[in-house]
């Protein structure tokens, strides 16, 4: 098995992506590690045979609506719930934060390699939060609101964001400070609902939307699968994975003499919803799944459930 | 004409303009989904979604490729497609009313033919064994040739993000074959 700094290179170099550099120094490398040659060149025929797989045709024929594209515009697509509205006015990006208070963020843990998954046995991370303990959604904490200004792009190396077609100008982004995390070390994890709201009428009649950010106020943590270090089982609820903590809510970042705030991305403005710890002994390539997920009916009655997936994989 | 200008047409209330862009990436969609979910029937659900979707916000696509943003409605709809087809058997890649849906190499004789096609099976079979972030990175770059740039557009995410998942779908892909014995199989007169 060929040193992780050496592999990090293999697709750069099946690319033809590697700085001149790198590129000489990976096939010196190769000249004198078999092993390190051997594996690149099952790495290369395993990405030419996908490769050459023969293209599909669409079996079937598109069928559009009848009516011209920009007929279907609609000047603001997503209207919040009446029973929000006036939460809206008095103070509407916490108003969009309360709207997601089911937010869920599940950790479900999948090790590459084999090893199987049980379903029926489950196992906590280690979540320095205060709260502590199997809790459901109750007592989710008031939902922090964010200025329009604060985003999750400087500083965060691993970043989802999934938007609606459906639902112009809506969006949910997870966000952490790296994608590769080593066992033991703690991990903030960020999170921002934005979503669009009728803006009062201008002066001439038109109104224009204008978009709310909120962090996600409520989470809680389920594990899937047993990780090292953690020896103890629990039952498994209906889903099929077991809730283990929710985060402490004022106890992230700026908390005097915490330790909590380890993992936080330094100079952000936002406070992490999620803080947690990587057992010690996680193999390399355990893969985690933060998932923040909006409930179905949100924000108009009847739209599906929409979620956003960030993956962070253990060094 | 190019995406843009179809794009504009559609957006001025053109509909040939927008069946235009249709035939233009229904095949490449068809195949991107086709890999990500392993089943004729879902892919095509989520092509059919796919520019359904798109038909009704072109107007927010401004200054961005249409190729990028075609792949992020189209990824969004699988995820979805998928979610809500979890419990779908998989169904072989020929479908039953006899449409040719990935055609054979004619140059390959008959025991060529049966082997490139069992190991066709196991690269998709490996491929489906990837956990999603990672197999839609593979899927775009090695299966529709995005660029890293179209596919940092397409799933919004940094470059950095679009190598390292890259990496290690690749690598994951490479190991799952490795397992397979199709992939360890020689034909008569190889190697």
């Amino acid at each position: 098995m060929p040193p992780k700094h050496v592999e990090d290179l293999f697709s750069g170099a099946y690319d033809d992506a590697l700085t001149p550099r790198e590129a000489e120094r990976f096939a010196a490398h190769l000249r004198e590690c078999d092993a390190c040659a051997s594996a690149y060149e099952a790495f290369h025929a395993s990405v030419d045979a996908l490769r050459a797989l023969p293209a599909a045709r669409m079996p079937v024929m598109v069928h559009l609506p009848s009516t011209p594209p920009v007929a279907e515009q609609r000047a603001f697509p997503v209207r919040l719930p009446r029973a929000w509205r006036p939460q809206l006015r008095a103070g509407f990006a916490t108003g969009i934060a309360a709207a997601a208070a089911v937010v869920l963020v599940v950790l479900a843990v999948s090790h590459q390699g084999g090893g199987g998954t049980s379903p029926g046995s489950s196992t906590a991370l280690e979540a320095p939060s205060s709260t502590g303990g199997a809790t459901t959604t109750p007592g989710c904490p008031a939902p922090a609101a964010a200025s329009a200004s604060q985003q999750l792009t400087s500083g965060f190396d691993n970043r989802e964001v999934k938007t609606e077609p459906d639902r112009p100008g809506q969006q949910l982004v997870l966000a952490t400070a790296s994608d590769h995390y080593a066992p033991g070390s703690q991990v903030a994890v960020y999170s921002l609902l934005t979503a669009p709201l009728p803006a009062a009428a201008a002066a001439n009649g038109t109104v224009a939307p204008t978009t709310s950010v909120a962090a996600v106020p409520c989470v809680r943590v389920e594990a899937a699968s047993a990780l090292p270090s953690q020896g103890g089982t629990a039952p498994v609820p209906a889903g099929g994975r077991a809730v283990f903590a929710t985060p402490a809510p004022a106890a992230a970042g700026s908390g005097a003499g915490s330790s909590i705030g380890a993992g936080a991305v330094p100079g952000s403005p936002l406070t992490p919803i999620l803080y947690f710890s990587i057992p010690p002994n996680t193999p390399s390539g355990t893969v985690l799944h933060v998932v923040a997920t909006v409930p179905a009916g949100y924000p108009q009655p009847g739209d599906p459930a929409f979620s956003v997936d960030l993956v962070i994989t253990v060094r | 004409m190019d995406d843009e200008a179809l794009v504009e047409r559609s957006r001025h209330g053109d509909r040939d303009a927008f069946a235009a862009l249709v035939t233009r990436y229904q095949d490449e969609l068809y195949t991107m989904a086709l890999r990500l979910l392993g089943t004729p029937a879902d892919a095509a659900d989520v092509v059919q979604e796919t520019f359904l979707r798109a038909y009704v916000k072109l107007p927010e696509l401004r200054g961005a490729s249409v190729r990028a943003w075609l792949y992020r409605v189209a990824v969004n709809c699988g995820h979805d497609v998928q979610r809500r087809a979890v419990r779908r058997p998989t169904e072989p890649l020929e479908d039953r009313e006899g449409n040719i849906v990935e055609l054979p190499d004619p140059a390959l004789g008959p025991e060529a033919t049966a082997l490139a096609r069992e190991r066709a099976a196991a690269v998709r079979a490996a491929l489906m064994t990837l956990p999603e972030v990672f197999r839609i990175a593979v899927v775009l770059r090695d299966v529709n040739d995005l660029t890293y740039e179209e596919m940092a557009q397409s799933l919004r995410i940094p470059l950095g993000t679009v190598r390292s998942r890259l990496n290690r779908g690749r690598a994951l892909l490479a190991s799952a074959l490795r397992a397979s014995p199709a992939m360890n199989t020689h034909a008569h007169g190889e190697g």
